[in-house]
């Protein structure tokens, strides 16, 4: 369960989050929805402890990030923006070695990376260096490195950028069942189909704060549209920044 | 811990290792500059080797043929040509047989630069020979009045010079321990900016803070990959060298620079704490650059320090005060260790401890900075 | 006064044969006697490297109850030890030389051949610090007061061989060169070198050719400077004098300058000498170095042998034509510079050099070799001094095979110079006749010992490092190194200007 509290952050002179809450609860996919600039990787960064917030905290599972990053960051998977990915390294090496910081030993972390590969397809591409790597497999090998130690929270920060239909639907697959085993998953993106089609729960977010929260049918009742993207325009005030 | 330590440590020795254009452009440097020195040598001293006939100007030679005999003896002697003769003029003077019979010193001038650093040697070599003629002319003239001409010298001077063969390429020990400290930076240069702030800008940093593991493991991490690249660095240089310097005709110059195995296991065991120090500084400054770019020009300027502070031990500048710090200590006492003089222990130790202790404040401090976001995000 | 003592020393100070080269002794560090050599730092005279010197201990003879004497040896290290396995083994003159005091001069004639080669120098038994026999000898003020025509040499040369003797105490016959080549191949074998590079001057060549001979496979190469065939006599050397001098005596005459200042230069040294033979001349001169007022006797022998000394070194060729003038004119203040100039009876082990020629030029001596050395002065007061000491001394005769030529195929290389008053180029040409594998060059202006004249070293460094003459350009070796000589009491120049080109020509 992902927790946050009345976060705010200054960064500069904006006010990147400004009294944000809501939670995630554990077995829900929650969608961080938001147009560009509204603060969800901000957000995200603060739930992972690598920005420190001005007020307000973020919990995991009930621990406070910002007091026990320790204990909190190990109960994390992250699927960060940009990937992040080592373009030496093959993706079975990338991703062992996420799951040996994540507190994996070595053997098992071997195993884990074999599982993860095998549950994204991507047997093709784990032996070759990530260097050139298109954006999908990007994507896939950034996401396997998120879920290969079976965290019990996952937070992804745009994770469908690039993916094409095929890769999409991996990803839909594998976040349903990590969803099935209970998981937490958080997940940022201002791709309505993908939060309509996935989304327990959807947050929407604005100027640092959330504008509206509740299943995607709570949020088209409240908005009084069909869509989600209709719900989300209206909710938000405006249409900037929205993707189609 | 110790096994996140492992773990990263692997990372970052794989990661770098396959970083071919860092580990080349490091390798570059320790293959390439002991090479590029012996050649550079080897060119000197068959320079040096055939000492061709120095050529001079002598005016009014006819009137002094005994020295020009001698001269020419010892390889000096006149030409016409002003081409290929060095600006040195001899001028001997017109009563110069007068004086010279007469029992009077009799003049010859030596006309030429000093200042020209080129012709110092030469004008060396005509004024020795000159007074070399000028003892031999005088003690003949004592035995031919019955007079021993050892009276002339009042003092047998001897001279014990403690160097040995190997001691006594000075300068070039200097170098070549210089080269050695150098290939502890320029080995791992590259591959310290790639893995801090090329890390940072690849975004991997962030992910990889975002795991459980303290920041002072990252760095820690990294010092360690960067100085095994350094240590390897310098194990490259030191073979090399081992071979390319016993190429060199260095005899002709009398002396020899023999890179052995003791001075190979020595050479090691006194870089390694600056290769940590080094190490840490790098990733320092790397990380308190914005950018990669701004990355490679701050730690090439801050490499500065330590090269200052070796050169400044190769031309032996201040010795008494500068072998105290770190690096111009261990740098003098690798010269000493060749030339197998007693090695300054109290200073080495000391600047071993001051580049130990230096290397856990870079690195702690690396440590620091990486707990700040505006660090992490290059903000 | 002590003026008839030591008269065989001093009649063998004569007609000794040494390299012109004097040292003295210099810091030395006593070594212990481990059949392992310990090596310590040293230092000599001359030469500011740093040696490393040892010893071994060396029976004295066959008979192991005669105990062992030291056999001392220095290293002067390669710049740089390309071949470690290898050195160059120098052998000193005299006979009676210490090598080891010599170490500047043979740094200097194998400086180039230390580039990469360690330098061995080995005090032959006898002399230098290897169990030295040395006499008692004048000094220069009894020297100069000594005459030769006058005293009973016979009587005078047999009581200062038996004191001699009685100091030595020793059988010389142990001292003989093919008894001392052992102990270089002892010290070749204590110091673990595969193989010697031979370099000997003037005596030193016939220890190195016996060496050859003893032990051919530790020699790579053996370079002879000044050679002494092993068929030859020590005797021999008048011929040689008599050469050297009127070589001089022809390029004087040859010189425009000189001829005009010495006119008839060689027919007044004969008579000269003819005149100090009916009348030996009693004068004063000036102690050379204390400037006491001191007599001074000029025999015929005296002053032959003062210009014969001077005849070993250029520059004191230079001033040959001047002394032999100025004696002319009853001064003999040049004379006496000369002599003092000439004082090696401390640098020579008398007792090891009575010991070599006694045990095998001495015994050689044939009634028809005696007249045909004779024929020279300066064989005949050599045989003469032989005559008395030999008998006393007792040394056993070598074998007679060491009279043989040698018969080597290793490579060899002879140096003679074109003025050496001691070791003629025909005496090189005698000792190769059963050598396959050697070159000779003869330098024609050089003195005795061309390995410290000329371009030598560099040839030498060439010989070693390739085993072979093969493609060496030996023609530097032709270069002229003679000086002008002395025109007046106070150097080369004369008062006119025309071309003195003549001075530096034969």
């Amino acid at each position: 369960m992902i927790k946050v509290t009345n976060l705010s952050k200054k960064i500069g002179d904006v006010n990147a989050l400004n009294g944000l809450s809501f939670t995630a609860q554990n077995g829900k996919i929650t969608g961080l929805l938001g147009p560009n600039g509204a603060g969800k990787t901000t957000c995200l960064r603060t739930v992972f402890g690598l920005l420190k917030a001005d007020s307000g905290y973020a919990e995991i599972d009930g621990i406070d990030v910002a007091k026990e990053p320790m204990a909190a960051k190990q109960k994390l998977g992250l699927f960060p923006d940009p990937c992040g990915l080592y373009e030496r390294l093959t993706p079975r090496e990338y991703i062992s070695f996420f799951a040996q910081l994540s507190g994996l030993s070595a053997r098992e972390a071997k195993q884990a990376t074999i599982d993860v590969i095998n549950k994204l397809a991507m047997n093709d591409i784990a032996d070759r260096r990530c260097q050139g790597f298109s954006q999908g497999q990007r994507m896939k090998t950034a996401l396997a490195q998120a879920v290969v130690h079976n965290p019990s929270n996952i937070i992804l920060d745009e994770p469908t950028r690039g993916l094409d239909v095929m890769s999409t639907r991996i990803l839909r697959e594998l976040l349903l069942l990590l969803k099935a085993q209970g998981h937490c998953v958080l997940f940022s993106s201002h791709v309505m189909q993908e939060v309509a089609a996935l989304c327990d729960h959807v947050v929407i977010m604005a100027n640092g704060q959330v504008i509206a929260q509740g299943s995607v049918d709570e949020l088209c009742k409240q908005a009084g549209k069909e869509t989600l993207e209709e719900a989300f325009v209206a909710l938000i005030g405006s249409d900037e920044g929205i993707a189609a | 811990m110790i096994n996140l330590l492992t773990v990263l440590f692997k990372k970052e020795l794989m990661d770098a290792s396959r970083d071919k254009r860092s580990v080349m452009a490091g390798l570059y440097y320790a293959i390439g500059t002991p090479i590029a020195i012996c050649l550079l040598m080897s060119v000197l001293l068959q320079q040096l080797a055939s000492p061709e006939t120095l050529k001079i100007n002598i005016e009014n030679a006819n009137r002094a043929p005994g020295l020009i005999a001698h001269l020419s003896s010892r390889d000096i002697v006149a030409s016409t040509d002003a081409d290929e003769r060095k600006a040195i003029t001899l001028s001997i003077s017109e009563d110069y047989q007068q004086k010279m019979s007469e029992g009077r010193p009799a003049t010859v001038t030596l006309i030429a630069d000093k200042s020209d650093d080129k012709l110092r040697k030469y004008i060396n070599q005509v004024e020795k020979a000159m007074a070399l003629y000028s003892s031999e002319i005088a003690s003949l003239r004592l035995v031919s009045r019955g007079v021993d001409p050892n009276l002339m010298r009042a003092l047998a001077i001897e001279v014990h010079d403690q160097a040995t063969p190997d001691s006594k390429g000075g300068m070039i020990l200097g170098f070549v321990a210089f080269t050695l400290i150098l290939a502890l930076f320029y080995a791992a240069m590259n591959l310290a900016i790639d893995t801090s702030a090329g890390e940072r800008e690849r975004n991997s940093l962030s992910l990889l803070l975002s795991h459980p593991l303290h920041s002072l493991h990252i760095v820690l991490a990294k010092v360690g990959a960067i100085t095994t690249f350094s240590m390897l660095g310098l194990g490259v240089i030191l073979v090399v060298s081992k071979f390319s310097y016993a190429m060199v005709p260095w005899q002709q110059m009398g002396f020899s620079i023999t890179i052995t195995p003791a001075f190979m296991l020595f050479s090691i065991a006194i870089c390694l704490p600056i290769a940590l120090m080094s190490a840490s500084l790098q990733v320092f400054v790397s990380f308190m650059a914005k950018s990669f770019k701004e990355a490679q020009s701050y730690v090439t300027m801050v490499l500065f320090i330590p090269m200052a502070l070796s050169m400044i031990t190769t031309y032996d500048i201040a010795t008494d005060k500068v072998q105290w710090l770190p690096i111009a200590a261990q740098q003098f006492a690798l010269m000493e260790f060749i030339k197998g003089n007693p090695i300054p222990v109290p200073q080495l130790l000391l600047s071993t401890l001051i580049t130990l202790v230096l290397c856990a404040a870079f690195s702690f401090l690396s440590a620091r900075m990486l707990k700040s976001e505006k660090v992490v995000f290059g903000l | 006064m002590n003026s008839i003592s030591n008269c065989s020393n001093r009649l063998i100070n004569i007609v000794m044969m040494p390299i012109l080269i004097i040292a003295s002794t210099a810091l030395y560090a006593e070594s212990n006697q481990n059949s392992q050599p310990k090596l310590t730092p040293c230092y000599m005279e001359g030469l500011a490297d740093k040696l490393m010197c040892g010893s071994i201990a060396q029976p004295l003879s066959d008979d192991p109850n005669d105990g062992q004497i030291d056999i001392h040896f220095a290293v002067i290290p390669a710049i740089k030890p390309s071949h470690p396995d290898q050195a160059v083994l120098g052998f000193a003159g005299g006979p009676g030389q210490g090598a080891i005091d010599l170490a500047a001069v043979f740094n200097h004639n194998l400086r180039f051949a230390r580039e990469t080669r360690d330098i061995v120098l080995v005090d032959q038994r006898g002399t230098g610090y290897s169990h030295q026999l040395q006499c008692e000898s004048d000094d220069l003020k009894t020297q100069f007061a000594f005459n030769d025509v006058i005293a009973d040499l016979q009587a005078m040369g047999a009581e200062d061989t038996q004191k001699c003797k009685a100091k030595l105490n020793i059988d010389l016959s142990n001292f003989t060169t093919p008894v001392a080549a052992k102990d270089f191949e002892a010290v070749r074998k204590a110091l673990g070198y595969k193989g010697f590079h031979l370099y000997g001057v003037s005596y030193g060549t016939r220890i190195a050719q016996e060496y050859m001979r003893q032990f051919p496979n530790a020699v790579l190469t053996s370079t002879l400077d000044g050679v002494v065939p092993m068929q030859q006599s020590l005797a021999a050397i008048g011929g040689a004098v008599d050469g050297s001098l009127a070589a001089l005596f022809k390029r004087c005459a040859a010189d425009t300058l000189c001829a005009a200042q010495y006119p008839n230069l060689e027919n007044n040294f004969n008579s000269l000498l003819t005149q100090l033979e009916q009348q030996p001349v009693q004068t004063q001169v000036r102690h050379p170095r204390t400037n006491d007022v001191i007599a001074f006797t000029i025999t015929k022998m005296k002053f032959y042998s003062a210009i014969r000394f001077a005849l070993y070194s250029h520059a004191q060729r230079a001033i040959v034509p001047m002394v032999i003038e100025k004696a002319q004119r009853g001064d003999y203040s040049p004379l006496a510079g000369m002599m003092a100039n000439v004082d090696l009876t401390q640098s020579l082990a008398m007792g090891m050099h009575n010991a070599i020629v006694c045990g095998e030029d001495w015994p050689r001596l044939t009634t028809q070799t005696r007249v045909q050395y004779s024929k020279a002065d300066m064989g005949k007061a050599m045989i003469a001094g032989f005559d008395i000491a030999c008998p006393i001394l007792n040394v056993k005769a070598v074998d007679e095979a060491f009279y043989q030529p040698l018969k080597t195929s290793t490579p060899t290389l002879l140096l003679s110079g074109g003025r050496d008053p001691a070791t003629p180029a025909s005496w090189a040409e005698l000792a190769m006749v059963e050598m396959t594998n050697a070159t000779h060059l003869v330098a024609p202006t050089a003195t005795h010992g061309v390995g410290s004249q000329t371009c030598a070293p560099k040839i030498i460094a060439k010989f070693i490092d390739q085993q072979s003459m093969q493609d060496i350009d030996t023609s530097c070796i032709n270069e002229s190194n003679d000086k002008p000589f002395f025109m007046n009491i106070n150097g080369v120049a004369v008062a006119n200007s025309h071309s003195t080109d003549a001075a530096s020509k034969e």
